[in-house]
């Protein structure tokens, strides 16, 4: 199998991230990472949910606390995934705000400081720094999901607790 | 959206290879070579394709100490294209095909002499057709091999990659979850256990028949 079949076939690979974050954002916000400072996520709105089977439709969700309504959780009974989502992210005093695309892992709308004036050197590096930084933290979040996810013992259990959350919403 | 002011989207790349000791002086002949250049109508091109000073969009006269800041390498990349109104196409045609029936007296023209004329229309519509312009950025951070690139379409992506390649000559791979699996799972041997991972159910009311169902379209 080619590689873009592979992409196309594992895309659920991103959303399963996604609605992931979403599960350990709302148990209390940290997420510990391997050797590294832990982050917190917090997903804000609007968010888009769909499944990538039967003829499901996609879910978009907005207003103040889409994650937290009703409708999020009937979205998340039905099978569905978090598709794109904008949330913020935090690790070490540093934050980021932004849309985070499942598929794709696009970023949009990433809020960057405005540093005054500064000469353009300056202002060019300080905002690569952020927004590698933010990469990094992403990176490093995603390979904690797939230690976990690829760990015969341990996502099951995960996937329990999963199930336990989306009970209860 | 601009990665140099605002707010930043666009998709993170990585590129694949170590850079040779010499890329400075490589990267300042390459530029040259893959700077902007204008349409050339004369020769029918409706699409150019080029890197521009991140500054100035107008200046396509690249030398190293526009694009390297410290550790980073910072480029726009334009694309102009050229779009012909096709009824306007049409009239134009059905207008130069009409008089020259008129000037020869005669009441057809053969399929070659209509060619002719058909391409000779278009030509003259490119020649004075304005482009479409759009300047997309990326910044490149040298040490990481890290770079964003300010647009997240597929079609947008190639092109961006292959100009980027010829360029620098090293690969460049988007970041998309799969792919960014695929590495921790070559890093950690479980290469396998990746290629055989299937969807989880996040509902602990997803019917079993429907992770069964993904699974039998995987096997087809």
């Amino acid at each position: 199998m080619g590689v873009l079949e592979l992409i196309q076939q594992k895309s659920f690979l991103g959303r399963e991230f996604l609605t992931w974050l979403w599960y350990r954002s709302e148990q209390g916000g940290q997420i510990e990472l391997h050797g590294g400072k832990p982050v917190t996520v917090e997903i804000m709105g609007p968010i888009l949910l769909d499944a990538q089977y039967g003829d499901a439709r996609a879910s978009t969700l907005k207003g103040e606390s889409p994650a937290t309504s009703p409708e999020a959780g009937t979205a998340l009974i039905e099978g569905k995934k978090l598709r794109r989502a904008r949330l913020k992210m935090e690790r070490d005093g540093v934050e980021w705000v932004l849309t985070l695309d499942g598929e794709t892992f696009n970023i949009s709308g990433l809020a960057i400081p405005n540093p005054g004036r500064m000469p353009f050197e300056d202002t060019l590096t300080m905002r690569a720094e952020m927004i590698f930084e933010f990469e990094r933290t992403l990176d490093t979040l995603f390979q904690e999901f797939m230690h976990l996810r690829l760990e015969a013992k341990q996502w099951p259990k995960e996937i329990k607790k999963i199930h336990e959350w989306v009970k209860e919403k | 959206m601009p990665i140099t002011v605002g707010s930043v989207s666009g998709r993170i790349w990585r590129v694949l290879e170590t850079l040779p000791p010499n890329f400075k002086e490589m990267f300042e002949r390459n530029l040259a070579r893959h700077a902007f250049k204008p349409i050339d109508p004369e020769r029918g091109q409706l699409q150019a394709v080029g890197w521009v000073n991140i500054r100035q969009l107008l200046d396509s006269r690249l030398t190293l100490d526009k694009v390297l800041f410290r550790n980073l390498i910072a480029l726009g990349l334009r694309v102009d294209r050229l779009a012909i109104n096709q009824r306007v196409f049409r009239a134009t045609l059905a207008q130069a095909i009409g008089k020259k029936l008129h000037e020869t007296e005669r009441k057809e023209l053969s399929r070659e002499e209509k060619l002719v004329i058909e391409d000779k229309v278009r030509l003259d519509l490119i020649k004075h057709t304005q482009p479409n312009t759009a300047v997309y950025e990326m910044i490149w951070q040298l040490e990481s091999g890290t770079v964003l690139f300010s647009s997240g379409s597929q079609k947008l992506g190639l092109i961006f990659s292959d100009l980027f390649s010829e360029t620098f000559q090293v690969s460049v791979e988007p970041q998309l979850p799969f792919l960014r699996a695929q590495h921790w799972a070559d890093r950690n041997r479980m290469g396998q256990e990746l290629l055989e991972l299937l969807p989880s159910p996040f509902s602990p009311e997803a019917p079993v028949d429907v992770v069964e169902e993904v699974g039998a379209g995987e096997e087809e």
